[in-house]
């Protein structure tokens, strides 16, 4: 028991840092927008909009709007998806309709933490959605993070999908 | 064998079928109650036991389930949001995925707002949440207040300050001092608290974990415990006396199939 006390404090402790802040949403649309953000804009989820979102996420956002940050061209977003209990706060960054950056911001659960780092938030980036709202590229997942996985690949079409929803010539809504 | 000894032990397996007769009596209402537990146990998945909930007043006293603290509200137009324990509450509806301390709510012109620790949420009149304001969307840190400023938008007494915003929560400006009509917390009406202890308390106990506590008797304390362990014991006795009477019954039959046999020859 004595000889496994030392494993058991650090699977202790990697639980205790999986969860936590990795980086204040402020900061990250900061940092997206070297230190001088852009005013943000208002998608209302509406009509088509809602029932897109809703088909994408497999359910309705939990808001009736969503705030971005950008223009038509390049826009960033902070969006909020359920892994398996708790909401998993991620920043994503589309760029000429294809993800540029996507990055894990606040995680709650307790499992599936391994999602937040770049070997696997890499694979999305220059990816874009299909004609039937799906990524035209495969994501590799991580066996025992499956749910957080299949969060951040929701949220990525959702992304993806809002950004074409920005009007055009809004370029400081 | 001699006479005597024949009619002790005829007595001896009477007074047992006797005792096994009345412990299958005792045991049977036990049989039935960890019968049915464990059947339904057996299906959490399938009965979504974890997610019902128990809205037995009488039950949930039995578990001292009791609403901590006191109810804070701040009245928004027609309805009252109401931070109970560490849950918010628009009128009797929890506000899901929110666990924060309510510093205030104020009602505006297109939308109902209601700051919580680090954030600001944006409710419409009909109570659906529209969007979840932090950091990001420029709420000023360490709000400790909110009111309606004289231009009918919303004001933030803030750790640095005071701080206004536009009428869609766009963008945000620091003034000096502020002259707001600043919310302030109330004791909600009896007939709101009432609903609120109930939906409180009424989310606090899942049927999974009452029928856990009957199966195992804890339902009824530390005695409880040591009751189904009576149970189990009484089951032991039961199957063992049936066990020892089945084989006893089966002798004698055997002795007397044998003893008739030799009888005919």
């Amino acid at each position: 028991m004595i000889r496994s006390l030392p494993l058991v404090l650090l699977f202790a402790c990697n639980m205790a840092v999986a969860r936590g802040t990795y980086q204040e949403p402020a900061d990250f649309i900061a940092e997206t927008f070297d230190s001088a953000p852009p005013s943000p804009g208002i998608i209302w989820l509406r009509g088509d909009t809602r029932d897109t979102t809703t088909a994408i996420l497999g359910h309705k956002y939990p808001s009736l709007r969503v705030r971005y940050w950008g223009d038509p061209q390049r826009s960033a977003w902070i969006l909020e998806e359920i892994g398996k209990d708790q909401p998993i706060t991620v920043g994503l960054v589309v760029s000429g309709g294809r993800l540029e950056r996507i990055k894990v911001l606040v995680f709650r659960e307790s499992r599936g933490w391994e999602v937040r780092h770049p070997f696997f938030t890499d694979q999305f980036r220059e990816t874009g959605l299909t004609g039937d709202l799906d990524l035209d590229r495969d994501i590799d997942g991580i066996s025992g993070a499956t749910l957080s996985v299949r969060a951040l690949k929701k949220l990525s079409r959702l992304a993806l999908y809002l950004h074409t929803r920005i009007p055009e010539g809004d370029d400081t809504p | 064998m001699t006479r005597h000894k024949q009619k002790s032990r005829a007595r001896l397996l009477r007074s047992l079928y006797m005792w096994h007769r009345w412990l299958g009596l005792a045991a049977a209402a036990f049989v039935i109650v960890l019968s049915l537990s464990g059947l339904l146990l057996n299906h959490t998945g399938e009965l979504a036991l974890d997610s019902r909930h128990v809205h037995s007043r009488s039950l949930l006293d039995w578990y001292g389930i009791r609403v901590p603290g006191e109810m804070r509200s701040f009245p928004v137009g027609a309805d009252i949001v109401t931070q109970v324990g560490d849950r918010i509450y628009w009128n009797t509806t929890q506000v899901p995925q929110l666990s924060a301390r309510l510093i205030g709510a104020v009602n505006l012109e297109d939308f109902a707002a209601v700051a919580i620790e680090g954030e600001l949420l944006l409710f419409s009149r009909s109570g659906n949440l529209i969007e979840r304001l932090g950091g990001a969307a420029g709420v000023p840190a360490g709000m400790q207040a909110v009111g309606v400023s004289p231009g009918g938008t919303l004001a933030v007494h803030a750790a640095h300050g005071y701080y206004q915003t536009d009428d869609m929560f766009l963008e945000w400006s620091e003034t000096g001092t502020l002259d707001a009509e600043w919310a302030q917390a109330e004791t909600p009406p009896p007939e709101l608290r009432a609903a609120l202890e109930q939906a409180w308390r009424g989310a606090g106990l899942s049927l999974e974990r009452v029928l856990l506590d009957i199966h195992s008797g804890r339902i009824l304390g530390s005695w409880g415990i040591y009751l189904v362990d009576a149970a189990a014991i009484l089951f032991l006795l039961l199957a063992a006396s049936g066990i020892w009477l089945w084989s006893r019954r089966r002798a004698g039959i055997r002795e007397h199939r044998k003893r008739r046999a030799a009888n005919s020859r």
